[in-house]
């Protein structure tokens, strides 16, 4: 935090707004100058203890099961859906299994295991021994079940196992006894905790209020992390060898991990989340007004946003990359929205000159989902570029503002700028659009389903203004002076990093991950390079046990 | 949610312990203990089923008849001058819905009550404080009648739904079945606007929105024959078994040092897992329906944004319907809701003759966007044309489709010659009044069914003040409304929603005596 900051702070100015009751100054100030103090970035929440049984989400839990039975179809589970009650992304570690998940958890066992019993290739991938060899049961028992519970199996375990296994005639539909018994120690196996949760129980030395994790448990935070899946094969090599703890060691499987293409899919997965592509689904302009949209607009601007995160990290870009390439990806009825030229429905990369275009809150995904039917969408833009590039704590409009009308006016209201600046230019609301309106602004330059532009409405647009970064204002004539100036931030970087540990961790961003945050976002790295540093963190090979 | 009496305790026969096998079925039910349907799709052939499995013992009949309460959510609010019925207040007539949205549902007029007047409670428009806009509060607020959180915009406790089923759902008590949360359309991911259903404070719950996991919900708890005793025990007999194998496992992560909220966490799980065994293994219950199940199928392959396209939305209302309507006769659940996308949101309406080119929220603002300026009509900010006439025919289609749900429930009979509908109050409710204003007062209501004669049947009733006007709010907080369903549920209660003194400053304990037979 920067002294002006801390000064705002100690006035109490940034939690003026909250609350719908505003006190800050600057009642008059709408239509321009960043007058007032900015709003802080958000606080990191306070943590004691991180849980030691996390569940695995949806996506995970189909991803294992392909995995462990080595099904090449992937098998879509259908669960009923969990609610993320407000953490951003679905790598939440508060998921639970309630009275409505219990039963399809069951459903899918049974149907599961009745599978590995009755297909024969299936069958054959998880028992390697000879079925009449008396040593089987045990053999099947201790290798499948280290591979479903990410970790070897006690003595006691394997002993209850057994003594289900046994059973599978009596408990079974009357086939080969051990077919039978597979079936019901599969079928218990996936309906054990041990399975359905990354369960860390090892109990490791505490040291600053940490508590070390150990090498299968590190096997497991890796691969779920990378591969929102269970670890392979050479994870679990690694983790038997008692091979995943130094920084070497855990780098290079992070630089092998990186070569799979689940990676590369968690990545963008990441992105999307993180820069809210589910917004696209709300984007329908105004057909009378734009004539000529491509059809299933929505289908190319999410496989194009999603080709440039792609090559961003392919390529071993970072934040700087995403919001200043002087690229994009289009396919060939996007590309004519761009002045550009493709063929065919699959994406290609696209080449801008200086000053056309920079990074993706200049291509037309952000653009279309950050606008209204006939027109742009300002505030909204201007608002995530202070809520989502810059984690600023800016409040909800207070209850009511969103129907108070406009005061009367002499001046004429030509283009989109007038309107939202005489509107938000009414008594509280210059303490938070004070901020808001200008980033805003900047891509005025661009209309509403993301077309380059000079003028609105027969006015020539005005995309300058300024925003208080780290500290100094910074005034920009347009949206490349803004998206250069955040990508050299340090605000921006210790965003992106907050979410990454947010995304990583499965929790809101804590102060316990404040010196983690400092030390990934000291320099700008590429999204491989920031993954690698973070996974070889000795945060993230140990849970917080006494946070403060 | 009371405030006086506490939790009620069920005098239902206790299951079995924590590890035994079951005892019996332990739900009190006067129907049998084999209990199923066969016939539906479409053709109304339940009737007699529920019939022969009516209660034979005096014992039995000498048992209340099972109680549901049912949700249809609607959203956007609607076209508040021909929604509601046009005759004075007392007997509803002929003339009474005639022209109106809910014309469809003249047919079964007798069994249907109109509550007129409520307010929401906690108040929006800034008028009580919490988070949320007024989208936002209508739905946070609406089934939970508690504030919500001014991040999140979740509600800070537990839902109608969820509360009355922890009391009377099939299971034991601490452990009973949660209610059925259905949705039609597609979440939009903004902050609390995709919920109605709260388990808990801030914890909401996700409506299913695939017919095909909505049928698995119950078809999952048993796929041996009802008709085969023997495979069933046999099952059961399987399940207990890897069930004993599960609970060692949970046991011995217990004795590792977990955190209180693990220990909950893993508490709940096995809450869960250990009721459903019995319920399955006791009563062999089969809600299963050949039809319905070939009408889910194609939607076991559908990737998510598939099932969420727009032109999915009527074939998936209509089997989210039959599924809710089976789910209650069949005693899968005793109460389950039906949301209808979500508040700022909506489907184009582009079936049964309308053919809009905006969605549902656009047009309940009479105007294609959000933003437009003031009471200008500059740059293609005028109303859109016929808009109301559009509002009125999505209201009559949710009333097609809440006409629908009735009569499939009123068709199955039950013991007394009652149906399921006269034993259940339905209630249709919706996010907002007028949508164009986002108004919280005057709420359409409708409370079908009697409960098993607790409400009035056929009447339209004044409670608080007609008209959506900002002041006259006081007078019939829907807090108390859904405190005396709970009421009607044969579960006490004093009060509903957020603490009395909390700041919900026109919420009120009690039951509407006005509504009751």
């Amino acid at each position: 935090m920067n002294d002006r900051m801390k000064l705002a702070a100690l006035l109490g100015l940034l939690a003026a707004c909250s609350g719908g009751t505003i006190s800050n100054g600057d009642s008059n100030q709408g239509k321009s100058g960043t007058t007032a103090q900015p709003f802080g970035t958000v606080t990191p929440v306070q943590i004691e203890r991180e849980t030691r049984l996390v569940r695995l989400s949806h996506e995970q839990y189909a991803n294992t099961l392909q995995d462990l039975f080595g099904d090449s179809d992937r098998r879509d589970v259908s669960f009923a859906p969990d609610a993320l009650n407000g953490f951003k992304f679905d790598t939440s570690s508060d998921l639970r299994v309630d009275a409505r998940s219990g039963p399809e958890y069951r459903a899918s066992a049974e149907e599961m295991a009745a599978r590995a019993a009755n297909d024969a290739s299936v069958f054959a991938r998880i028992v390697t021994c000879a079925t009449s060899d008396a040593a089987c049961p045990e053999q099947f028992i201790r290798s499948f079940g280290e591979r479903a519970f990410r970790h070897p199996l006690s003595d006691a375990e394997v002993g209850r196992f057994r003594a289900l296994f046994d059973r599978g005639s009596e408990l079974g539909g009357g086939g080969d006894p051990f077919h039978e018994g597979v079936q019901l120690v599969v079928e218990a196996m996936l309906q054990a905790p041990q399975f359905l949760y990354r369960a860390e129980l090892s109990e490791g030395e505490l040291k600053n209020g940490r508590s070390s994790i150990d090498d299968w448990e590190m096997a497991s935070r890796l691969s779920y992390f990378l591969y929102d899946s269970m670890p392979d094969a050479q994870l679990f090599q690694r983790a038997r060898a008692g091979q995943l703890h130094t920084d070497d060691q855990i780098a290079g499987e992070v630089t092998r991990m990186l070569g799979d293409a689940r990676v590369s899919s968690k990545f963008v997965s990441f992105h999307e989340q993180l820069w809210q592509f589910g917004r696209y689904s709300k984007i329908a302009p105004d057909s009378a007004t734009y004539k000529n949209l491509p059809d299933k607009f929505i289908d190319r601007l999410l496989n194009a946003s999603d080709a440039f995160l792609g090559e961003v990290i392919d390529n071993n870009g970072g934040l700087e990359e995403f919001l200043t390439a002087r690229y994009a990806f289009a396919d060939s009825k996007l590309a004519a929205l761009y002045g550009k030229s493709v063929t065919g429905d699959t994406p290609a990369r696209i080449d801008f000159d200086k000053g056309e275009r920079e990074g993706f809150l200049m291509q037309a995904g952000f653009l279309a989902s950050n606008a209204y039917a006939i027109k742009t969408d300002p505030i909204h833009r201007g608002l995530f570029i202070l809520r989502d590039v810059l984690c600023r704590a800016i409040p909800d409009p207070p209850p009511g503002a969103a129907t108070t009308p406009p005061p009367p006016t002499t001046e004429p209201i030509v283009t989109t700028r007038d309107e939202v600046s005489l509107l938000t230019g009414q008594q509280y609301c210059p303490t938070c659009h004070g901020q808001i309106n200008e980033p805003g602004f900047s891509f005025e330059g661009f209309d509403a389903i993301g077309r380059a532009r000079t003028q609105d409405n027969g006015q020539d647009v005005d995309t300058t203004g300024s925003i208080i970064v780290d500290g100094d204002e910074v005034p920009f004539q347009d949206a490349g002076e803004l998206v250069e100036a955040l990508a050299q931030s340090d605000e921006a970087r210790n965003c992106y990093v907050a979410r990454w540990l947010e995304f990583a961790n499965g929790r809101d961003f804590a102060t316990v991950d404040v010196a983690l945050r400092d030390r990934l976002a000291k320099q700008a790295l590429s999204v491989k390079e920031l993954v690698t540093t973070l996974a070889t963190s000795p945060e993230f090979r140990s849970r917080v046990e006494a946070g403060q | 949610m009371s405030k006086k009496t506490g939790n009620q305790t069920s005098n239902r026969s206790t299951v079995s312990d924590y590890t035994g096998r079951p005892m019996s079925d332990g739900r009190g039910s006067p129907l049998s203990r084999r209990r199923f349907l066969r016939g539906f799709g479409g053709v109304v052939l339940g009737l007699p089923f529920l019939e022969t499995f009516a209660p034979r013992s005096a014992q039995a009949q000498a048992a209340q008849a099972i109680k549901r309460f049912g949700v249809f959510f609607a959203c956007n609010g609607v076209n508040m001058d021909r929604w509601f019925p046009t005759t004075s207040f007392g007997a509803l007539t002929a003339d009474s819905l005639a022209g109106t949205a809910n014309e469809p549902l003249d047919a079964l007029r007798s069994k249907l009550l109109y509550p007129r007047g409520v307010h929401m409670s906690p108040r929006g428009f800034g008028r009580d404080q919490g988070g949320g806009d007024d989208h936002g509060k209508g739905m946070a607020h609406k089934l939970t009648a508690q504030f919500a959180d001014s991040t999140n915009w979740l509600a800070q406790g537990p839902s109608v739904d969820h509360v009355i089923a922890a009391q009377i759902n099939p299971g034991t008590a601490g452990a009973r079945r949660p209610p059925l949360n259905l949705l039609v359309g597609r979440p939009g991911g903004y902050k609390g606007l995709d919920f109605s259903s709260y388990s808990e404070a801030g914890r909401a719950v996700a409506g299913i929105n695939n017919p095909w996991t909505a049928y698995s919900q119950f078809i999952n708890l048993n796929n041996a024959s009802p008709d085969a005793p023997a495979a069933n025990d046999k099952l059961t007999q399987r399940r207990q078994s890897v069930l004993d194998l599960v609970k060692a496992q949970f046991d011995d992560l217990k004795l590792k040092g977990l955190s209180s909220d693990d220990q909950r966490k893993l508490d709940a799980h096995f809450t869960a897992i250990r009721n459903f065994e019995i319920i399955a293994g006791a009563s062999g219950l089969s809600c299963g329906d050949s039809a319905l199940s070939t009408a889910v199928q194609p939607y076991q392959s559908l990737q998510k944004r598939d099932v969420e396209q727009n032109d999915r939305y009527p074939d998936i209302t209509d089997l989210n319907i039959e599924i809710l309507a089976l789910a209650l006769a069949c005693d899968f659940t005793r109460v389950a809701t039906l949301q209808f996308d979500r508040g700022s949101g909506g489907p184009t309406f582009r079936w049964d003759g309308m053919n809009h080119e905006y969605n549902h929220h656009k047009l309940s603002h009479g105007k294609v966007k959000d933003d437009c300026f003031g009471t200008s009509t500059a740059n293609g900010c005028d109303d859109v044309a016929g808009y109301e006439d559009m509002l009125f025919n999505i209201d009559r289609w949710h009333m097609t489709k809440y006409a629908n749900l009735l009569s499939r429930l009123d068709s199955y009979k039950e013991a007394g010659g009652k149906s399921v509908l006269d034993n259940s109050v339905i209630m249709y409710t919706n996010e907002l009044s007028d949508g164009r204003a986002h108004s919280f007062m005057d709420l359409p209501y409708i409370l079908a069914g009697s409960a098993g004669g607790y409400f009035k049947q056929g009447q339209y009733i004044l409670l608080g003040q007609a008209g959506s006007t900002k002041s006259d709010d006081q007078k019939a907080p829907h807090n108390k409304l859904l405190n005396t369903i709970v009421n009607a549920m044969g579960i006490p209660s004093d009060w509903f929603g957020a603490p009395e003194g909390s700041g919900g400053k026109t919420m009120q304990g009690g039951v509407y005596d006005a509504l009751l037979a």
